[in-house]
């Protein structure tokens, strides 16, 4: 979808951005609108929102007075770390209060949260132009809704250490999945990497996202469209990707660590020039990597698409979107801090200031060519293969089955269980949530 | 109840009447803002909560709150994961809270006695239940990281072994060492508690034991041990509530592995993650009512902490 | 006897080295932890002590480092959550003293009907755990307009910590011996007058003892103030400290340094109250 995206005339995307902006202009509350979706109109001048963000995308006080200045609207900003917002969020619901006007929404959340009786249908708060721009819709949508609206573009995305390659005597990043392990055996025989693949199999949300990414990046689906797990058969993806990751516990490929390290502490080893291929890398860790403070392999290191069967495989995005609960008072502003957020200016300066890549593909695709963003073409070029994990948007039991899958993926990792009986519980508890 | 005024004032029935009616009085005025707080921040929602466990409040679900029964209790306990983290829980209550009242009963009584530097040293005892739990989250892993870790590169350098453990891959070990760091944050209450005991004890009857020419060993057991029961049951069962609720080490060390599992922890996945508050209140009152029995075993042993 | 007891002044002194080592070890870790560099933190194999010891975080939290003091600055939100986690704590702490101590006495010295049965209530609260609360807590709160209050806080917390003072108070006034109170009451003294007077002075190191355990009993609340303290003017360094966890990378650093200067607060509070413990006078005990 973001491949025609970019390749469709930039007139006709000017022309539609043009309306919408009109539209916009006059209230928003026109457009195309799916049967309850709400409409929002212009804030009151003077009017207080409280945005609920995680830390790290902590918007700086200079952005949101040219906000305040624009709209009118005065932005309370709260952060808090990412677990604990969901803590909060769940809480102040069930004792029926919301917690913000505007809080961050996690893509892994659509199914939890993504009921009308919790967060706003966000359908009618910004243009159809705006939303045809905009990557990751179908993650956040549910019921036929958009629930949230992306505003980091998080997704995988192949990190590799040119040194330890050559000290192995391999030229060029793995391709496909076949020369993934090929190059994994030869880094590790030959001694460039003695752990050479970084891996999270701890009983932790990133052992999960792993998993799926590397279920995508052998071209499969986890879910079929009416939810069925499609992970049991033996040839299935899910199945060899966590066959895959108990062989690299075994051959020693990744360090004994996976077991217990986060997707943090993992990517540390990557960092600390102890692996040589992290497959979970994301946009943003190429400077990382090269800041010295922080790093042993400062020019070392560059990003690669991910390997798939044949060629570039599918990858996974984890963007972070921002939803208006359905208990907010102040929806109208809420719905103009989203739109500011879209701004093509605004996306610029967030990914310079605060480091979130943008979710319009129209921003990405222009600081990739202001060469804005480091490694940013093969960033871009992966973004074309995002793949979303629930095609039609994830299931109310998703954060359930998500747990199970991860203590059930490090039981793998440390041979309590075998690959067939870990699938097995698996896809037991995915039809067992699915039934209701 | 020697110590009861209302049995051994003096005075006729009059006087012991009015006694009476004063203490009542008093009783509950000194005893009202406690009663009042408690009843409205603590009673109160306990009920509420009660309720909740009975009621359909599955977020992902769109539980409606409708009564439902014992469903929510019967649907955690039918949970094979709810059997395995009571096992977890019963070790990490056992290895915890005897490391904690043999170690606590130590140091406070190398405490109770005068030396130079003594106030540094209790000022530092108490430190690990300062340490915000973020930060003691980063040491531990900081520690046991197989990796990076302090503890295998300690072991490698005095050549007790060569390569890297990977601690938490046995469920035994992880238990142990996950109770250890519990311990290291829960063991400045017991301490605290026993040596408030030890400093409540009169100071008199040692000196009169010691004209009667006991030896340490026996005025420990013979006067110490008996008049510290009722800190002891207090120190016990604040450790066994704390163990009970063990959670954060787990989360922080072990994530939510199977074989790590406590009930708290099931209590914040089924509550926090998966979003059902009906099922996670049932699984939390049957903890509560596990530790309850434990406690009331206690006190109940150890006499004399309770009217 | 002089030679046991120098054995028993050994183990003595033993068991003191040992609990250091074993309290401040970790406590050590975290002292390097502050001034390492990220990439010495995640070493493989594990950098003991850093090569370029760097002050960076200390620098970060405090006002008059490189990081400014402005509003908005790290070192403002460190600085007004150390205050906040202060001023609650020694709120909370004077507030459940005086009515541990009201209500322990009353339990154990009065003899009112009903007593046994409510003490027991107060102390069976101990055994809730705060996950089972939260959510009605929540409801009274809001229908109370206290969500965000300071006061709010602070009563959530005597509820959470009040039943364990009242539980020791209790014990300690069972221990006061009954006689001189009796006398003071027989000269005409009230009965707060003879709490005050004769019992209070006599349980002097169970209340600093009680000092200490209340106050960092509430130096340490987290998912109380995480949930019922949202805004940033009321949010305590426990949760503040938390935000320092980063999505792709954690400054470890950071948090090790916030870390230990949260520490110095109760750290002092504990020396202020460890004056009051007093010494055997006989060396009676082991």
């Amino acid at each position: 979808m973001s491949k025609s995206l970019t390749k469709r005339n930039p007139l006709t995307v000017a022309a539609v951005a043009a309306t919408a902006l009109l539209a916009a202009a006059c209230g928003g509350t026109s457009t195309t609108a799916s049967t309850a979706a709400p409409t929002f109109g212009a804030p009151a001048k003077g009017e207080q929102i409280t945005v609920v963000l995680p830390s790290y995308a902590k918007i700086p006080a200079d952005m949101l007075t040219q906000f305040e200045q624009q709209s009118g609207v005065k932005v309370t900003l709260s952060l808090d770390s990412w677990d604990n917002i969901r803590t909060r969020i769940v809480t102040a619901n069930a004792a029926g209060q919301a917690i913000g006007d505007v809080t961050e929404f996690d893509w892994s959340w659509t199914g939890q949260f993504g009921s009308p009786t919790l967060y706003t249908p966000l359908d009618n708060a910004i243009s159809p132009a705006m939303t045809a721009d905009l990557q990751n819709t179908k993650t956040f949508s549910k019921g036929g809704h958009m629930m949230a609206v992306c505003y980091s573009n998080d997704a995988r995305i192949g990190m590799y250490n040119k040194t330890k390659f050559a000290a192995a005597g391999i030229t060029a990043p793995p391709a496909t999945f076949d020369e993934l392990t090929a190059d994994l055996a030869k880094l590790k025989v030959s001694g460039a990497s003695v752990n050479p693949l970084t891996l999270t199999a701890s009983a932790t949300e990133g052992a999960t996202t792993e998993w799926y990414l590397l279920s995508m990046m052998m071209g499969g689906n986890l879910f079929d469209a009416a939810l069925r797990p499609q992970f049991s058969d033996p040839a299935s993806a899910g199945y060899k990707a966590l066959a895959f990751e108990v062989e690299a516990m075994r051959k020693g490929w990744a360090s004994p660590s996976a077991t217990t390290a986060n997707d943090q502490e993992a990517d540390a080893l990557f960092l600390g020039g102890r692996s040589a291929v992290q497959l979970a890398g994301h946009p943003g860790e190429s400077q990382t990597a090269n800041d010295p403070t922080q790093s042993k392999v400062a020019g070392q290191t560059a990003y690669f698409l991910e390997p798939g069967t044949a060629g570039p495989g599918k990858t996974f995005g984890l963007p972070e979107g921002l939803g208006i609960p359905a208990r907010s008072t102040h929806k109208a502003a809420a719905a103009a801090f989203i739109r500011w957020i879209l701004q093509p200016e605004v996306q610029a300066e967030l990914l310079s200031k605060v480091g979130l890549l943008p979710c319009r593909a129209s921003a990405v695709h222009a600081l990739v060519a202001g060469g804005k963003i480091a490694g940013g073409p093969v960033i871009e070029q992966q973004l074309a293969h995002l793949t979303p994990l629930f095609p039609n948007g994830a299931p109310t039991w998703y954060a359930k089955f998500s747990t199970d899958a991860s203590a059930l993926i490090n039981s793998a990792a440390k041979g309590e269980m075998t690959v067939a009986q870990a699938i097995a519980k698996m896809s037991d508890r995915a039809r067992q949530l699915g039934n209701g | 109840m020697v110590g009861d005024p209302g049995k051994n004032g003096g005075g006729g029935r009059r006087v012991r009447r009015r006694r009476l009616r004063e203490q009542t009085t008093l009783g509950w005025a000194f005893s009202s803002p406690v009663l009042l707080i408690i009843g409205v921040l603590v009673l109160y929602p306990l009920i509420r909560g009660l309720l909740m466990s009975f009621q359909s409040l599955d977020l992902s679900s769109g539980g409606d709150g409708s009564f439902v029964g014992l469903r929510n209790y019967s649907a955690v306990l039918r949970d094979p994961q709810t059997e395995a983290a009571a096992l977890h829980t019963l070790g990490y209550v056992g290895c915890a809270v005897v490391i904690e009242i043999v170690a606590g009963l130590m140091v406070a009584l190398a405490l109770n006695r005068p030396f130079r530097g003594r106030g540094l040293v209790f000022a530092a005892l108490i430190l690990p239940w300062a340490l915000p739990r973020v930060v003691s989250g980063v040491l531990w892993s900081r520690i046991f990281n197989p990796d990076s870790g302090l503890l295998n590169s300690a072991l490698i350098q005095l050549h007790l072994t060569h390569t890297n453990h990977a601690w938490f891959d046995n469920p035994y070990a992880a238990i142990f060492l996950i109770s250890l760091v519990h311990v290291w944050g829960v063991l400045p209450l017991t301490t605290l508690i026993l040596l408030a005991g030890l400093q409540g004890i009169p100071a008199n009857i040692y000196a009169a034991a010691e004209l009667d020419g006991a030896g340490a060993v026996r005025q420990f057991r013979t006067m110490t041990l008996p008049l510290l029961r009722p800190a002891l049951g207090i120190a016990l069962t604040t450790g066994t509530i704390a163990a009970f609720a063990i959670f954060d080490e787990i989360y922080v060390l072990a994530g939510s592995a199977y074989s790590t599992r406590s009930v708290m922890t099931q209590v914040y996945l089924t509550t926090f993650s998966g979003g059902d508050f009906g099922q996670g209140s049932a699984l939390a009152y049957l903890l509560t009512l596990a530790t309850a029995v434990f406690g009331i075993a206690y006190v109940r042993r150890l006499g004399r902490a309770a009217p | 006897m002089t030679r046991r007891l120098s054995v028993l002044g050994l183990l003595r002194a033993a068991v003191i080295v040992g609990a250091l080592l074993w309290t401040l070890g970790p406590i050590l870790v975290a002292a390097v932890t502050s001034v390492s560099t990220q990439s010495e933190i995640t070493a493989s194999p594990a950098v003991w002590f850093p090569h370029h010891p760097t002050l960076r975080a200390y620098r970060a939290l405090l006002p008059t480092g490189a990081g400014g003091g402005g509003a908005g600055s790290e070192a403002h939100q460190f600085g007004s959550a150390m205050l906040t986690s202060l001023v609650v704590s020694l709120e909370t702490t004077a507030v459940t003293l005086v009515l541990s101590i009201l209500a322990g006495y009353a339990f154990a010295r009065l003899d009112f009907r009903g007593r046994k049965v409510v003490f027991v209530a107060v102390v069976s609260t101990l055994v809730l755990p705060v996950f089972a609360l939260v959510v009605p807590l929540f409801r009274i709160m809001a229908t109370l307009q206290l969500i965000n209050t300071n006061p709010g806080l602070v009563l959530i917390y005597v509820s959470a910590i009040a039943p364990l003072g009242v539980w020791m108070f209790y014990s300690y006034v069972k221990d006061v011996p009954v006689g001189p109170q009796e006398a003071a009451l027989v000269d005409g003294c009230t009965r707060f007058q003879a709490l005050v007077k004769i019992v209070l002075p006599q349980m002097r190191p169970g209340i600093a003892a009680l000092t200490t355990i209340v106050f960092l009993a509430s130096w340490s609340q987290f998912l109380i103030p995480l949930l019922f303290a949202q805004s940033p003017s009321l949010k305590p360094v426990t949760v503040l400290i938390t935000e320092f966890v980063g999505k792709y990378n954690t400054d470890y650093a950071l948090i090790a340094a916030a870390g230990l200067i949260a520490l110095l607060p109760p750290a002092l509070l504990a020396l202020s109250q460890s004056r009051q413990i007093r010494g055997m006078l006989s060396g009676g005990d082991l």
